[in-house]
């Protein structure tokens, strides 16, 4: 899976967004108030990556156990694919 | 100036210019910690709140949880509110585009490009500027038939239009002439002939792949200086103006004709606003002395402008602070001034009306009594309390010599 071109990460302080700012037409239910692990996800997303990929990009910033972790990924994932902000494989 | 306001310029000044993060040394930065309070009041007063948060974590000064959590409520809002101002600003570019119309976006997207960040500057409507009469007509009716809803306006330059989406509404205001008419009548006329159609300039906001309009860069730099002028001669304006103006000269300098728009400054008696404005620009927020000098060529030195700074800083946005800052009239302070004013007054509020003469002294009444009664039930201040303010504010017009133009020379443009 890889991010959708469409959408960009805005970062400002600690708080970062996830918006379709390239999209023609676009409101405020398809943006996302993310973190700093939603940043680094979507940070390597910008590749193709695989669920493997992703855990390893978050591990190697932060000491957390595979099952914490990937519950971030998923959660993060389906907000993603929700507003259509993730391309399949 | 207090010393949280001074303090406050100099994060702007940073927030302008990340890479000089050595002008705020150590004991400053400890200031910072101290005052961090009044930082955030005055950011707040001024909407410059994601610029200053931007800047507190960029210089990693240590946030309580009641500052993380002020911030937490109010930076989403304001960026959320940007970004999808953005989206309402590239549906109006692509409404207006179907039409054989030229127009021009003001403000608004012209200016993100300008700064570190979009998020640091608050966008709250989209302005767009139609100046040929059946082109605006063509436009305005096309819009209204989207369903965008006319807001009773009591100025002549721009009609504010509501739209209505996903529980939202936007505001577009669209404009007809660029500012409010003023009480010089060869200002106005010199400001009709400039803003004629000129040659609309397509410029492109890249994070948002949009490409949009504008006027050409000396006309939009012109334009920023009247925006501030016509604010000034209501209510006031705040920092966040100066800020748009240093942002948007360090990023345009190359493309403005500084020759042009001082000529122009010239003719119209603005030289000293500008003058003033630019250097407070340089002293307070780090614009760089070269384009400041492009600006101010004729200064023989250095003048302070405290008076004005001081005024800036107590106005917040749009002089929303203080409800007794509602008046300043561009002629100065005698009672046959005050009338003259009234009778202004009375044409803006009586578009259709006041072309009936025999109607004037009845209409006379109406805006004085409208006056009193606003100043009574909406702004709840003392009249007398409002002409005060008026004469300070009327001492500090009398300073920067606005609409001067007896040591210009004449000419069309």
């Amino acid at each position: 899976m890889k991010a959708n071109s469409d959408f960009i990460l805005r970062e400002i302080g600690k708080f970062y967004f996830i918006v379709p700012m390239k999209r023609q037409e676009f409101s405020k239910c398809e943006i996302i108030h993310t973190n700093e692990t939603g940043a680094i996800l979507w940070q390597r997303l910008q590749k193709e990556s695989t669920e493997k990929e992703l855990l390893h990009a978050i591990q190697s910033v932060y000491d957390i156990d595979d099952l914490t972790a990937l519950s971030d990924i998923h959660a993060f994932l389906n907000q993603l694919q929700q507003i259509g902000a993730i391309c399949p494989s | 100036m207090k010393p949280e306001e001074t303090l406050f310029c100099s994060l702007m000044d940073f927030s302008l210019h990340p890479d000089k993060k050595e002008n705020l040394n150590q004991a400053m930065q400890e200031e910072i910690v101290k005052l961090l309070p009044e930082l955030i009041h005055i950011a707040d007063l001024h909407n410059l709140l994601p610029a200053l948060y931007d800047s507190l974590c960029q210089l990693e000064i240590p946030l309580s949880p009641d500052n993380n959590s002020f911030f937490l409520q109010r930076i989403p809002n304001i960026c959320y509110g940007n970004y999808d101002m953005l989206g309402f600003t590239k549906k109006i570019i692509a409404i207006l585009s179907s039409l054989p119309i030229t127009f021009y976006v003001l403000k608004g997207v012209t200016l993100l490009s300008s700064y570190p960040k979009m998020e640091y500057r608050k966008y709250g409507d989209v302005d767009i500027l139609v100046p040929e009469p059946q082109e605006y007509k063509m436009a305005k009716k096309h819009l209204l038939s989207l369903g965008f809803v006319p807001k009773k306006d009591l100025v002549d330059h721009h009609l504010e239009l509501q739209f209505n989406e996903n529980n939202m509404t936007y505001l577009l205001e669209l404009h007809s002439k660029v500012i409010a008419s003023q009480a010089n009548r060869f200002f106005n006329e010199q400001l009709e002939h400039i803003y004629r159609n000129p040659v609309p300039v397509k410029e492109t906001f890249a994070d948002a792949d949009l490409t949009f309009p504008m006027l050409p860069h000396t006309e939009n730099a012109l334009y920023l200086l009247l925006h501030m002028l016509q604010h000034f001669l209501s209510a006031g304006f705040g920092i966040k103006l100066l800020y748009d103006w240093t942002a948007y000269l360090e990023h345009s300098a190359d493309k403005i004709s500084f020759p042009r728009l001082n000529d122009i400054l010239s003719t119209l008696g603005l030289t000293g606003f500008c003058n003033a404005i630019t250097l407070l620009c340089k002293q307070y927020l780090g614009l760089p002395p070269q384009i400041a000098a492009s600006l101010t060529p004729y200064m023989q030195q250095e003048e302070t402008f405290d008076e004005l700074m001081e005024d800036i800083l107590s106005a917040g946005e749009f002089g929303k602070t203080d409800a007794a800052r509602l008046l300043v009239m561009q002629k100065g302070g005698v009672i046959s001034q005050y009338l003259y004013e009234l009778h202004r007054q009375m044409k803006n509020r009586f578009q259709k009306a006041h072309k009936i003469f025999l109607l004037w002294p009845f209409l006379w009444l109406a805006t004085g009594i409208c006056f009193l009664w606003n100043n009574h039930f909406l702004r709840k201040i003392k009249t007398s309390a409002l002409l005060a303010t008026t004469q300070k504010r009327q001492r500090l017009l009398r300073s920067l010599n606005l609409f001067d133009t007896k040591q210009a020379k004449r000419q069309r443009f």
